[in-house]
């Protein structure tokens, strides 16, 4: 079934889904296959909290069955999956914004010695200190490989707007970077 | 025309790298880059980021367990032993790896396959070499027999450590092949079906192993990322509990400082008690010995006499008069000038030790010009100069020492009285200047004034001069 599935469109998959057959698994399985490493990491990134990123992560996909079961049109998977994943973060950001000091992750970021980090969390730590709308635009551009046009579908921009969120995000980042870079290179 | 020209050449490289510049700018920015050393550097570096990104395990890669909750969240179920691991990056093709999420039960199999691999080794050995002496001949029928898809290997038999190699290839290359499917598939001539079956069992358990490794690289990568988050979480931790120790210790210390406080307050209000019962227990003492004194001596002058009750002092004073009668009698005899005709004595209580009353009498003389009619038509005009005795209620009035001035007492004193002729006034008007706290000395001005009637004329006369004397103060 698995050699058979991974032939399957994204549109074939859902349909599969949506019969709840036997072949349902394998869809599923192979759709997960498919995007649940874009998913994670934009739930990773955009969150910064693993276990809340888990649980959007878990919710997204169980949103996503259930909007296949009825046979809601998608005629862009990963999109249709980010977007579920992005109003859930939303969601969770407001309460949590509700509950908690905004700055308590940015002091301890800061804390961090930056001698001792290697790039890849010296881009955690750059995103962090991303706005929210430049750190989404980088996270589904760099991690979830979307285009330009797809982001604008997700996030409901248009797409001059995204080009530019997307290229200062990248320009900040590497500014922030750039001293660092080269130590590690 | 064409936006993308007129944008800065750094973002045009932000452009480029992700697919979105258009192909009229994209020859400028080349132009741009190969004469710009930062923007070589810029292009350098995005691509080192982009790289690093895409090698972000953490982020791309579930926790396994996340996976199988995932899947019982969604009342779902996958194909048993052959889950599929998530892509890794973004445009990389998927993974195969194993769902074994027993991290002991993958350990078994990799074990398991080396062993096989160990003991069959031999065996296919020979076979590789039957095998190559036959494509030596060439006999090229095994080709007929591939299978379709054909990434890792060529159609010509490899042997075991070329197998092996590429096996290790591929998974050390999933990314660097990103758009490859890495299936595991084992061609073989076919010349020999116990070879191809010996080759699939370890195909098998080469596979396996490969799963096992991947799942502990994801296990690994998890724990890794646990023991990163419980690092984390620990730091804030003590973070937080050495801000806690910090505050405690002020606490403490201000605690400390209030309890210090407190004791020095209460030991004061004992202090204060103790001096408030003591003086309770005088004032109550006083107040028996008062009640006792009236009942035994009932005749006590402080009870009896309110003067001496509020310890009113009394001064007594004796001075010498120098003064001038106006008129001047004609005649004046010495006798009647000395000293104990020009003297006065005083006795005065102080009510205050600013003002004091009390009685002044003396002998002095006075000049005296009258006249008298003994016979009608006949009047006689007389000068005498008599000493007479005078005496009169005093009142005094007195201000506080000047220290600065040797503790010197300025005073005015007035007398009304009378003298065996008439009425008398006196003021003086002058200085105290204390000796002893019993003894003063005094010097003053003044003025007597005396009228008198002979016949029914009234007369008078009038003393200016200067006054000395002294005063003893008796409390």
């Amino acid at each position: 079934m698995k050699n058979q599935t991974s032939q399957y469109s994204d549109q074939e998959l859902c349909i599969l889904l949506s019969d709840q057959g036997s072949s349902a698994d394998a869809a599923f399985a192979e759709i997960y296959s498919r995007y649940s490493s874009r998913l994670h990491a934009y739930c990773v990134k955009i969150m910064n909290d693993y276990d809340e990123a888990s649980d959007i992560f878990q919710e997204t996909f169980i949103r996503f069955v259930q909007a296949a079961r009825n046979k809601s049109e998608m005629t862009n998977v990963p999109a249709f999956l980010l977007r579920i994943a992005r109003n859930l973060c939303l969601n969770a950001k407001r309460d949590k914004k509700q509950t908690t000091e905004p700055m308590d992750y940015m002091l301890v970021s800061e804390d961090r010695n930056y001698d001792k980090k290697q790039l890849l969390d010296l881009i955690d730590d750059a995103l962090s200190k991303l706005s929210e709308e430049y750190k989404e635009a980088f996270v589904l551009r760099e991690y979830d490989g979307f285009s330009y046009q797809e982001i604008a579908d997700i996030t409901g921009l248009s797409l001059s707007n995204v080009k530019i969120r997307v290229v200062r995000a990248k320009n900040q980042i590497r500014e922030i970077l750039q001293p660092y870079i080269k130590e590690l290179s | 025309m064409n936006k993308d020209l007129e944008l800065p050449f750094e973002d045009k490289i932000q452009l480029y790298l992700d697919g979105e510049l258009s192909k009229e700018a994209e020859v400028g920015m080349f132009a741009a880059i190969a004469a710009s050393d930062s923007l070589r550097d810029l292009f350098r570096d995005m691509l080192s980021i982009r790289e690093e990104v895409r090698n972000d395990h953490r982020a791309f890669v579930p926790a396994p367990m996340l996976t199988e909750r995932v899947v019982t969240a969604v009342g779902l179920g996958l194909p048993a032993g052959l889950m599929t691991a998530p892509t890794i990056g973004v445009g990389t093709a998927p993974i195969v790896s194993g769902a074994i999420t027993q991290s002991w039960i993958t350990i078994l199999g990799f074990i398991s396959a080396l062993l096989m691999a160990v003991v069959s080794g031999y065996y296919y050995n020979e076979t590789t070499k039957y095998e190559a002496q036959i494509a030596k001949k060439g006999d090229n029928s095994s080709a007929n027999i591939s299978t379709t898809e054909i990434v890792t290997s060529s159609v010509n038999t490899p042997s075991l450590s070329q197998v092996l190699q590429q096996i290790v290839a591929n998974a050390t290359n999933i990314k660097a092949q990103p758009t490859e499917r890495i299936i595991y598939k084992f061609v073989n001539s076919g010349t020999n079906t116990s070879n191809v079956a010996a080759l699939n069992s370890i195909k098998e358990e080469l596979k396996a192993a490969e799963y096992a490794k991947e799942n502990l690289k994801n296990l690994l990568a998890d724990k890794t990322r646990e023991l990163q988050e419980a690092q984390f979480k620990l730091d804030r931790i003590n973070g937080s509990l050495d801000a806690e120790k910090q505050r405690s210790e002020l606490l403490t210390k201000e605690v400390q400082a209030l309890k210090d406080n407190l004791a020095t307050v209460e030991a004061i209000r004992n202090e204060l008690l103790n001096e408030q019962s003591k003086a309770q227990q005088k004032q109550a003492n006083e107040n028996t010995k008062t009640t006792e004194t009236k009942e035994v001596q009932p005749n006590d002058t402080a009870i009896l006499d309110p003067i001496s009750k509020k310890k009113f002092s009394l001064t007594l004073g004796l001075r010498g008069l120098t003064s001038q009668s106006y008129p001047n009698p004609q005649l004046i005899q010495a006798s009647e000038t000395d000293f104990l005709n020009n003297i006065a004595i005083s006795s005065l209580i102080n009510i205050t030790d600013n003002f004091a009353v009390g009685v002044e009498g003396g002998r002095e003389n006075f000049g005296l010009v009258f006249s008298e009619i003994t016979a009608p038509n006949t009047t006689v005009y007389y000068e005498k100069n008599p000493a007479l005795l005078w005496g009169g209620l005093a009142v005094q009035g007195r201000l506080n020492p000047i220290e600065s001035m040797w503790g010197i007492r300025p005073y005015l004193r007035g007398v009304v009285g009378g003298a065996p002729i008439g009425i008398l006034g006196k003021v003086l008007g002058g200085v105290e200047f204390p000796i002893t706290p019993t003894f003063s000395m005094s010097l003053a001005t003044e003025g007597t004034f005396l009228q008198y009637s002979l016949q029914q004329n009234a007369f008078s006369t009038r003393k200016f001069g200067v006054t000395y004397g002294v005063q003893m103060t008796i409390k």
